[in-house]
C-alpha cells in the first residue's frame, strides 16, 4: 500500500512538472515566433485554386468568398453593447 | 442604340463598377444614424474619409481580420457621458494552435491584444484630424478570436475591448509610457462566450506579426498599396 501510495504520488508530480514545463515551452515557442499561428493553414486560406500548390494565387475575393462558405453561423458570444455602445 | 444611349449605358456601368469596387471596405463603416447622440454623428459624418482609408487598409492589406459591429465612434457601455472614441472591433481569423490554446487566458489575451490591438491603435491614432478634435476622447480596440477547442459547430467567440484616453495612447505609442501603465488607466474588459468576465492582468510586448505577416499567394488588388 505504501508503495502504491508513494508511486501515486511521484506520478502527479511528474505530471504536474512536466505540465508546466510544457506550458513554459509553448509559451516561449509562441512568443519566439511571430507568425505561429493565422498561418496559411487556416481553412480560409486553403482555397480551391492552391491545392496543386502551383502558383497558387489568393485574391480578396477568395477570402470572402471563403469566409462566406466556411463560417459556422451562430456562435456563443454576448450582445454586442455589452462592450461598445453605438 | 444611338450615341446617347450608349453614353448612358457606359456612364452607368462605370458608376456601378466604381461602386461596387467600394462596396467592401464602406459596408464596415457604422452608418452615421446609427450614432445614439449628435456628436457620436456629427464625427461619424466627420471622419467618414478617414474610416474608409482606415476600413480600406484592413480589408486589403490584413484580410485575416474582419471589421466587425460597425468601425465608428462609440462609448463605454453605461457611461452616462458621451465620451467619444474612435473604435473598431476586429475578428482575428487564426489556425487552431496547440500552444496558443495552451496558454492561460490572460497569457492569451496579452498575445492577442500585442498582435492586434496595438497596431490598429496605432493605426487609428494617425487618423488625420483626431489628434486635435476635442470631441474624439480616446481610442477603442476590441479583438475577437475563437476560443480554443470550442464546439466546431457553434464556437464560442472571446473578446477583449478596450478603450483609452488620447493623451495616454499618444504617449504608449511614442514609448512614453510604459505599457503596464497604459494598461493599468484603460478601461478594459475580457468576455469568455456570453459571459462578462471582466478585467484581466493583460501584458504588451513588442508583436510584429501585422507589419511582417504575408498569407502565401495572397495577391493585392490592383492599385492598393500596404504600407
Amino acid at each position: 500500500m505504501r508503495f502504491k501510495i508513494a508511486t501515486v504520488a511521484a506520478l502527479v508530480g511528474v505530471a504536474f512538472l512536466s505540465g508546466a514545463c510544457a506550458t513554459s515551452e509553448q509559451w516561449a515557442d509562441w512568443r519566439a515566433h511571430t507568425t505561429h499561428f493565422a498561418s496559411g493553414d487556416h481553412g480560409m486560406f486553403s482555397l480551391s485554386n492552391n491545392m496543386e500548390g502551383r502558383n497558387p494565387k489568393v485574391t480578396r475575393l477568395d477570402v470572402e468568398n471563403s469566409r462566406t462558405q466556411n463560417w459556422w453561423g451562430k456562435t456563443i458570444t454576448v450582445e454586442p453593447g455589452q462592450v461598445i455602445q453605438n | 442604340m444611338s450615341g446617347r444611349n450608349v453614353v448612358t449605358a457606359l456612364a452607368v456601368a462605370i458608376v456601378s463598377m466604381v461602386t461596387l469596387a467600394d462596396a467592401g471596405p464602406a459596408d464596415y463603416l457604422m452608418p452615421v444614424e446609427k450614432h445614439t447622440t449628435p456628436k457620436g454623428q456629427a464625427l461619424a459624418a466627420k471622419y467618414r474619409p478617414q474610416l474608409l482609408q482606415f476600413s480600406d487598409y484592413v480589408y486589403h492589406c490584413l484580410p485575416y481580420l474582419e471589421i466587425r459591429n460597425g468601425l465608428g465612434f462609440k462609448r463605454v457601455p453605461k457611461e452616462t457621458a458621451d465620451d467619444r472614441y474612435a473604435s473598431v472591433w476586429i475578428r482575428a481569423e487564426q489556425a487552431p494552435d496547440p500552444s496558443f490554446a495552451a496558454l492561460p487566458i490572460e497569457r492569451q489575451a496579452s498575445a492577442m491584444f500585442s498582435r492586434y490591438a496595438v497596431p490598429m491603435l496605432s493605426r487609428l491614432s494617425a487618423l488625420p484630424g483626431l489628434e486635435s478634435d476635442p470631441d474624439v476622447f480616446g481610442f477603442s480596440v476590441a479583438v475577437e478570436w475563437i476560443k480554443p477547442n470550442s464546439d466546431p459547430n457553434r464556437p464560442t467567440m472571446e473578446i477583449l475591448a478596450m478603450f483609452a484616453d488620447k493623451a495616454s495612447t499618444k504617449a504608449f505609442l511614442g514609448k512614453k509610457l510604459a505599457p503596464a501603465e497604459y494598461v493599468q488607466n484603460m478601461k478594459l474588459k475580457f468576455f469568455d462566450g456570453d459571459k462578462e468576465v471582466g478585467r484581466l492582468p493583460i501584458e504588451i510586448w513588442d508583436d510584429n506579426f501585422v507589419g511582417t505577416y504575408k498569407i502565401p499567394g495572397y495577391e493585392l488588388e490592383k492599385g492598393k498599396v500596404c504600407s
